[in-house]
């Protein structure tokens, strides 16, 4: 939950934007790559992060040397998130560098919820000039060769129908990618080619192929995924879908596929409504859509859902909380969302190459 | 009569469920499936303004460069660009 809500409590707010943008240089990195650091100099850097850090996610400030300076886990209020910004301009104006030991700050909350400084252990950090060529950067999106990627939007929908214009929250408007593997392609490949020896005959979509759609079809952070996540895998209480295939056109170009259906998923962690996570979310939608395959490669994908979202996040504590999101990003905010939503989902192979 | 009154109510009830069900599932042609789909991006969104960097090391040489600390955002997945987080 942190990210989505610092996302919005804190790197949504103009005044930190303008801030960020003109005295700092940000760098957002995956908390995996912390926890398992890479080999070499660069690795060393990563240590030094964990090293200093208290729990896996938050924001820190790190000198020139790659020493951090100060890390902050949540803010008493809006105005401090600014006054934390000053105070790191500060630290680094007199330690920029390895010359002098580099104490790191933590703050549980910044300013009032200090935790105690981690020493600096006197390891001067090598900080080199960029990747060798046949070094992987630690921040590069991997996917298995073929893998089409995509684009996948969803809004709540108004009273009249219309997407609603707010998109600051994610249960609002949610933007990811979506992944459609090599095999999961093949298998759509080769259920249109039979669908044409067979004149023509609808054909049913394979789980895969459902499931990499009907998965990321959500609204909310991460962690109210129905079907589970990584790391919270145990969650799903109902997943029913079916999807249908049947051949629209036939060129020398490929095969162009309609597809219809419904899915209804439905997920939570219910079991303590006072404490510790709390979350109920159900998602019924209605699919169509085209999908252009050439050869054994799915080369163009448009998918639209429309349906019927109920969204539950947050325990009592939470819910009846008054203080601001920046001060407890580790929660987020308390969500309570029970209406109509639309997807759009858009994936193809040039725009692929384009991100390449 | 009565009987078959309420056997018209059901037929009745029958047939407009089945027009609703078939409106839902209408097909829409390609063009304008795509428009609905493409009109749902919003580019200008607030937590878009920011150009992280994803590299730590090009990040930590553009900070010796231009004499301005790192804000490092560590977090689970991807809530800098595309992805849910």
């Amino acid at each position: 939950m942190f990210a989505g809500a610092a996302r919005e409590a804190v790197f949504s707010n103009p005044a930190v934007v303008k801030r960020v943008k003109e005295k700092f240089i940000p760098v957002a990195i995956k908390a995996k790559v912390v926890a398992r650091s890479p080999a070499g100099s660069e690795g060393e850097i990563y240590k030094e992060v964990r090293r200093t850090q208290h729990v896996p996610q938050g924001i820190a400030t790190m000198n020139s040397a790659g020493k951090v300076l100060t890390w902050a886990f949540s803010f008493d209020n809006e105005e401090s998130i600014l006054k934390f910004l000053e105070h790191v301009e500060s630290r680094y104006k007199k330690l920029p560098d390895d010359k002098q030991k580099v104490a790191a700050e933590r703050y549980m909350r910044f300013p009032s919820r200090k935790l105690a400084d981690v020493a600096d252990n006197d390891q001067k950090l090598k900080i080199p000039s960029g990747h060798a060529t046949n070094e992987v950067c630690p921040g590069h999106l991997h996917a298995e060769s073929g893998t089409l990627i995509g684009t996948i939007i969803g809004r709540q929908m108004d009273s009249d129908g219309k997407p609603i214009e707010k998109t600051l929250r994610q249960e609002q408007y949610m933007e990811s990618r979506f992944e459609l593997s090599p095999a999961a392609q093949k298998q759509l490949a080769k259920a249109a080619s039979e669908s044409i020896e067979s004149k023509g005959k609808s054909f049913e979509i394979s789980d895969s192929v459902c499931q990499a759609l009907i998965n990321p079809a959500f609204l909310g952070q991460l962690d109210v995924n129905p079907l589970g996540t990584s790391t919270n895998w145990d969650v799903e209480k109902h997943r029913e879908w079916k999807l249908g295939g049947q051949v629209k056109s036939k060129s020398k170009d490929g095969i162009r596929i309609h597809l219809s259906g419904t899915s209804h998923i439905s997920g939570g962690e219910t079991s303590n409504p006072n404490a510790g996570r709390y979350w109920d979310h159900t998602v019924k939608l209605t699919w169509q859509g085209y999908i252009d395959i050439k050869q054994d490669r799915v080369v163009n994908l448009t998918m639209l859902a429309k349906g019927k979202e109920r969204l539950l996040w947050g325990n009592e504590n939470l819910r009846k909380t008054k203080s601001p999101d920046c001060t407890h990003l580790m929660a987020g905010h308390p969500i309570d969302f029970d209406g109509d939503v639309v997807y759009g989902l858009m994936a193809s192979d040039e725009a692929e190459e384009k991100r390449r | 009569m009565k009987t078959l009154s309420l056997l018209l109510v059901l037929l009745f009830s029958l047939s407009f469920f089945q027009f609703v069900g078939a409106q839902e599932n209408k097909t829409i042609p390609f063009d304008e499936l795509s428009k609905q789909v493409t009109s749902l991006k919003k580019e200008d969104v607030a937590w878009r303004k920011i150009d992280w960097k994803t590299c730590l090391i090009d990040g930590l040489n553009e900070s010796k460069k231009q004499s301005k600390p790192i804000l490092l955002w560590v977090f689970i997945d991807r809530p800098i660009d595309d992805e849910r987080c």
